[in-house]
């Protein structure tokens, strides 16, 4: 077998694109032939290398082309078209565009608007042994997706540090709203936003989400109004102010 | 943008799904992580490295099926880059005060995604000294996912075996240049 047949036969077994006879063919090969092997090992590196190569090269442009929309002002004839384009990565066939431009024109619910833009805030809060059992066990279940039961356990108040205070109330505020319990959320936020924590951006974007959940545009409006140019969502921000108002 | 979407878009393995995708991703992830790193002294270039780091990790744990969906894909992205973090501040002997790598969840990251990291950087600095055709080449055909009838036009090639060929030929250059690296790393391990 020549180099570049060779090359092939080892990208399609990498791929598993060969068949059960060739597979049974290629691994006995690899068990008898070291030489062989040590010739897979490599492709295999080299493919994981190539591919994250160009990976960190896309989130290098990624993170420049963001970094310029977010010093532009925000255009809103042009913006909610590119926004579509990338949350849907729909291909630049003219009639999808189309369909897409028509749809702009259809002004999106208060709920819509929620689904859009609500996004599961990760868990940064790092706990220590020391740190009340409940708001362990509670973050444990957020983290994974268990609502519910990190609402039974947040809902335990601790008696710990204001600092901790106030990651049980953020936290619980998110589990209230991810299960679509407006009002406990609102009440919780706007507790929360009465007082100086290390979330403060963060509340404010997500109350303005809540009230969205709510139905309740005006009090929405206002809220996202209050975050400002490079703060928590600022840009995200401006979108929805464009869309409702 | 949901978790599932992310998975499903990075499963394709293509250009243009892991574009979508990994901008979802940014745009969740990237502010949090910046806002570790500068609170901790860092700059915002290394916050980019981090995530970048953090991505890579991401991606090969999804595509090789050792991502399992424990824990949301933000959650999981700020675990493993507050651990590269706190492991590069240490060798940097510049912890902050009270803070310590046991205190981190290190089970986010194995010894295996730490050697594929490795190998990424490596190839990385090979990649970069390969001719822009080929580099093109092989963004197109490992990355993007493109046919070798697609490589053969966008390249003014006169058929699909001359594409191939010419992929051949690139990556022969990449392995060269790997190859002796990999030998000097056996040699200076005896």
């Amino acid at each position: 077998m020549d180099e570049q047949k060779q090359q092939e036969y080892i990208e399609s077994y990498l791929n598993g694109e060969l068949d059960t006879a060739e597979l049974a063919d290629f691994e006995d090969r690899l068990a008898s032939d070291p030489g062989f092997q040590e010739k897979v090992t490599i492709a295999k590196e080299m493919i994981l290398g190539l591919k994250g190569t160009i990976l960190r090269q896309e989130i290098a442009r990624i993170h420049e082309e963001e970094k310029q929309t977010e010093q532009k002002p925000v255009i809103t004839a042009e913006k909610p078209v590119r926004r579509l384009y990338w949350s849907y990565g729909v291909a630049a066939s003219i009639s999808v565009l189309l369909l897409l431009w028509i749809g702009l024109f259809n002004t999106s619910t208060e709920q819509e608007l929620f689904a859009e833009y609500y996004e599961q805030y990760p868990n940064i809060v790092s706990l220590r042994g020391e740190d009340q059992s409940s708001l362990i066990e509670g973050m444990k279940f957020y983290a994974s997706g268990s609502y519910e039961k990190a609402i039974a356990l947040l809902e335990k108040e601790s008696d710990v540090s204001p600092k901790r205070e106030a990651d049980r109330q953020f936290y619980l505020s998110l589990s209230y709203l991810t299960t679509e319990q407006s009002g406990l959320a609102v009440k919780a936020l706007e507790n929360l936003n009465a007082s100086e924590t290390k979330y403060k951006q963060q509340v404010k974007w997500y109350l303005a989400l809540a009230y969205l959940q709510q139905g309740n545009r005006n009090e929405a409006l206002s809220m996202l109004k209050k975050i400002q140019t490079g703060e928590y969502q600022y840009n995200q921000a401006q979108e929805i102010i464009s869309e409702i108002e | 943008m949901k978790d599932a979407e992310i998975l499903a878009l990075l499963k394709e393995e293509n250009d243009k799904s892991s574009n979508v995708a990994f901008r979802a991703i940014y745009k969740q992830v990237f502010p949090l992580i910046r806002g570790m790193v500068l609170d901790t002294g860092g700059s915002e270039e290394q916050a980019l490295d981090i995530f970048q780091d953090t991505s890579l990790i991401f991606f090969n744990n999804v595509t090789s099926g050792r991502y399992k969906g424990n824990s949301t894909i933000s959650t999981y992205l700020y675990s493993i880059a507050r651990n590269q973090w706190f492991v590069q501040l240490k060798k940097e002997k510049r912890l902050p005060r009270g803070g310590s790598v046991s205190e981190i969840d290190i089970s986010d990251v194995s010894a295996e995604d730490n050697r594929e990291l490795e190998t990424i950087k490596i190839i990385e600095q090979f990649f970069n000294k390969l001719d822009d055709g080929c580099q093109r080449l092989l963004k197109m055909y490992y990355y993007d996912n493109k046919s070798m009838k697609q490589i053969m036009e966008s390249f003014n090639l006169g058929s699909e075996q001359a594409a191939k060929t010419k992929k051949f030929r690139c990556m022969k250059k990449l392995e060269g240049l790997f190859k002796s690296y990999r030998i000097d790393r056996n040699s200076f391990n005896i």
